[in-house]
């Protein structure tokens, strides 16, 4: 079992890490000036007012003191307060989780369904006309931000065709599939660039090496070849670049969320921070680190699969 | 070439497969339910309906569905209507008032609305320390004389009361299902009297309300169900609205009300608020406790300039610090009428020298502020005055804002009540805020703004603020700049939707059509 072992061995090297996030996160929040009970009540309320809602909220005492709180709450799995909310945290969390999460993983796999077919046209024409489409085609998401492509995406197809929904989220599986398309293929098409570019160079390298030349030697026809040999190996590669392009989807997703109004992670901390809901926030960036971590140990047990030379030491 | 072919033929099919497999589904569902639900996009989520701790417009618009007060105010702004209370009287020493309450009213709940929970709810909206404590300050006691009666009584005659007691914070809740409750109930599960009742809520997503069954005006609300949706984009929002995702939208910004009013199928609204933009100038230090030097400022102002570049024309410039819809606004009030000359002369007997450096404190993300400062340091530059901008993210520059760090800040009013006496106290009085946190303080303001909340007859009470408006005008603590309208968009399918002139909705009457 040596690659439980390797899990193992990793899962406990992040735990420190973890551990320095949350005491990085808790005190650089309260770095930036601005408290919850002044965002929430605003200019007008009374002085009194708001000393009333920082009492209530612990937040006169001492910072180690609200740490140690904080720290003590979060060992037994309670994540405090939105302050904005008056909700638990852990009852906002799963909804929320599952948008982003439904998002990230759709545009992962619209990025696939669209990057492997195109990067093997580019590929087996190569220089040829197919090849300067579908490089040129790529360059239009590389060069554009992400929000802008948002809503062209959404002129188009929720406006003009009308085809999709502008907003929101949707119900049931099949709801989200249709409300999060646009969405998905807003946040997946930088993604969807970077892969057909990518994909397209190592299908290139690979369709020069000397197995894949004695493949064809041997009379394989090209579709085998390319299929079974040169996609198999060419596709190395790509798994760690899916992991760490998952990290900064992740990312990404906060523009999105914010132009298709979706109530995910993304948009939540960004509201969150500028809220000073501390609670939100903190769990928020744990979760995003451990999300983190947890890809990237992920994308290292995935390797071996496609790559028999790579073993667990 | 097969394999491009195979692979493109792939691509399609699937793309296709999306569309054609989930597509008919969803729009039979919105076809389905055109008629029974009001779909409205917002700017703002809700975040905390009770209405005695919370200060943020989402909320306060909310609780306009959900709840009642004893009395209410009338859609332009500027006078009361019957709401729980069938009708009202003031003792001849205005001390005592007497509300008779209608018996047919109901909570959501079903429980009859009686006098007991009356005098609950405003008790503890009167004990509370909250944004809204102001509102009973003048408040003695409450009781409940029999099961439809309340009467309460001043610490002495209160002329703004009428408004004070229609503000939402003195909304009646079911002492029944609230007593003891803790803080999180009021603020997640509201239960009231008012047309609305709240069924489900997905915090900064969605408010799904349903038709109170009990509400004591039949037939209303005419649409059985309400669902206000956060969608934070302005033009995700605009595009929402032209998709037929929601029926009507919140704040489209000023730079598309053009446009929007081009479309056949739309109707932008530009509603009568109370809405003021001002600056307040901190006077506690130079050069800004010069009033010479503050009335050259207001001077250099040129405020229709602003209202192009900020409100692309739909706000009027203002001439006084009270809204146009308030009760004794003074419609024959000049203000400062753009004059340079003039500002340059008072600069001088100011005896300022320039050039001097002022800094501009604004709210980074705000629409409307940061093309507001643009302008003016260009203008107060042609008076050797060089405004530096700081813009700051909201809670930072408001906290500097209440901890009176500034020179200049962006900032603006609307009234709760339709009355001066809110404003006029918070911006010229120093008790309440520091007037506004400029650190203005004068004697002859704060006994004109006495008289005000105490002089009962209404003539006299119209010459008083006239005085209030004038002396304002003339200490200039604050630069007023703008009055701008609410913006509303809404489908024309959408009939009798309403927006009062304090900013609720009102959606009780609204009808979605074919």
């Amino acid at each position: 079992m040596p690659l439980l072992r390797y899990a193992l061995r990793r899962i406990g090297q992040t735990l420190p890490v973890a551990l320095l996030v949350t005491v990085l996160i808790f005190f650089l929040i309260k770095l930036i000036p601005g408290d919850p009970a002044t965002a929430i009540l605003g200019e007008r309320a009374s002085d009194a007012a708001v000393r009333a809602l920082q009492q209530q909220w612990g937040l006169d005492r001492p910072l180690p003191v609200q740490y140690g709180v904080y720290m003590r709450n979060l060992l037994t799995g309670d994540l405090g307060q939105s302050l904005r909310y008056r909700t638990p945290v852990i009852d906002l969390l799963p909804r929320r989780a599952t948008v982003t999460l439904f998002l990230v993983v759709y545009s992962m796999l619209l990025s696939l369904l669209v990057a492997v077919p195109l990067a093997m046209v580019a590929a087996t024409h190569r220089d040829r006309w197919p090849d300067q489409l579908v490089r040129g085609l790529i360059v239009v998401p590389l060069a554009s931000p992400v929000f802008w492509i948002g809503i062209l995406v959404l002129i188009l197809f929720a406006l003009t065709l009308r085809w999709f929904p502008a907003s929101g989220y949707g119900e049931g599986f099949l709801g989200h599939l249709w409300h999060l398309f646009l969405p998905a293929l807003t946040l997946s098409s930088f993604f969807t660039a970077v892969l057909t570019r990518n994909l397209r160079s190592a299908l290139i390298d690979v369709q020069t090496t000397a197995y894949v030349d004695f493949a064809r030697a041997k009379g394989l026809d090209r579709r085998t070849v390319l299929l079974h040999h040169v996609l198999r190996a060419a596709l190395l590669p790509i798994v760690t670049l899916i992991g760490v392009r998952l990290s900064y989807t992740i990312g990404g997703s906060v523009v999105v969320e914010t132009v298709f109004a979706l109530p995910g992670l993304g948009s939540w901390m960004i509201e969150s921070i500028f809220a000073r809901d501390y609670m939100v926030v903190q769990t928020l960036t744990l979760a995003f680190a451990l999300g983190v971590m947890v890809i990237n140990l992920l994308t290292d047990l995935i390797y071996p699969l496609f790559d028999p030379r790579v073993r667990m030491g | 070439m097969r394999i491009a072919r195979l692979v493109l033929a792939l691509v399609l099919t699937a793309g296709l497969m999306t569309l054609v497999g989930v597509v008919p589904e969803g729009s039979k569902a919105s076809a389905q339910q055109a008629k029974t639900v009001i779909k409205f996009g917002v700017n703002r989520a809700a975040e905390n309906l009770d209405p005695v701790t919370q200060d943020a417009n989402p909320d306060i618009w909310a609780f306009t569905q959900i709840y009642q007060q004893l009395v209410r105010v009338n859609v332009k702004g500027d006078g009361f209507e019957p709401d729980l209370a069938e009708k009202w009287s003031n003792s001849a020493d205005g001390r005592t008032w007497t509300f008779n309450l209608r018996k047919n009213a109901k909570f959501s709940n079903g429980d009859p609305v009686k006098a007991s929970d009356a005098v609950w709810s405003l008790k503890r909206a009167r004990d509370t320390k909250g944004p809204w404590k102001w509102a009973l300050e003048a408040v003695e006691d409450i009781q409940a004389k029999d099961d439809y009666t309340v009467v309460i009584s001043l610490k002495e005659p209160w002329a703004p009361f009428l408004a004070d007691i229609s503000l939402f914070s003195n909304s009646i809740l079911p002492e029944k299902v609230f007593k003891g409750a803790k803080d999180e109930d009021f603020s997640n599960k509201p239960v009231g009297s008012g047309p609305f009742m709240l069924v489900d809520w997905k915090k900064g997503e969605e408010l799904v309300m349903k038709a109170n069954p009990h509400y004591y005006e039949k037939g209303i609300p005419k649409t059985a169900e309400l669902r206000i949706r956060y969608i934070p984009d302005d033009n995700s929002r605009i595009i929402a609205l032209q998709s037929g995702d929601v029926d009507g939208i919140d704040y489209p910004p000023f730079s598309r009300i053009e446009e929007l009013r081009k479309d056949p199928k739309l109707e932008a609204q530009l509603n009568p608020s109370t809405q003021v933009s001002h600056l307040s100038l901190n006077t506690r230090e130079a050069p800004l406790n010069n009033v010479k030097f503050r009335q050259a400022l207001a001077y250099a102002t040129d405020r229709a300039a602003i209202v192009k570049a900020v409100c692309f024309g739909h706000c009027t410039p203002a001439t006084t610090f009270l809204p146009m819809t308030t009760p004794f606004f003074n419609k024959g009030s000049k203000g400062y009428a753009y004059d340079l000359n003039k500002a340059k002369q008072l600069l001088k007997e100011s005896g300022i020298t320039t050039p001097v450096t002022l800094k501009l404190l604004y709210r980074s993300n705000d629409a409307v502020h940061q093309p507001t400062a643009v302008t003016l340091k260009e203008m107060w530059g042609k008076l050797g005055v060089n405004l530096e901008l700081e813009p700051l993210d909201r809670a930072t520059a408001t906290q500097r804002y209440r901890a009176n760090q500034f020179q200049v800040y962006v900032t603006g009013w609307t009234n709760d009540i339709p009355d001066p006496s809110q404003l006029a106290a918070y911006a010229l009085g120093f008790t309440e805020s520091e007037s506004y946190h400029s650190g203005y303080k004068s004697a002859e303001m704060d006994a004109l703004l006495a008289k005000g909340m105490r002089e009962i007859n209404p003539e006299k009470r119209r010459q008083i603020y006239y005085e209030i408006q004038e002396l304002a005008l003339r200490d200039s603590p604050l630069i007023i700049l703008y009055y701008s309208p609410y913006t509303i968009a809404i489908s024309k399918k959408m009939k009798g939707f309403v927006q009062m002139a304090t900013g609720p909705w009102l959606f009780k009457g609204v009808t979605i059509g074919e």
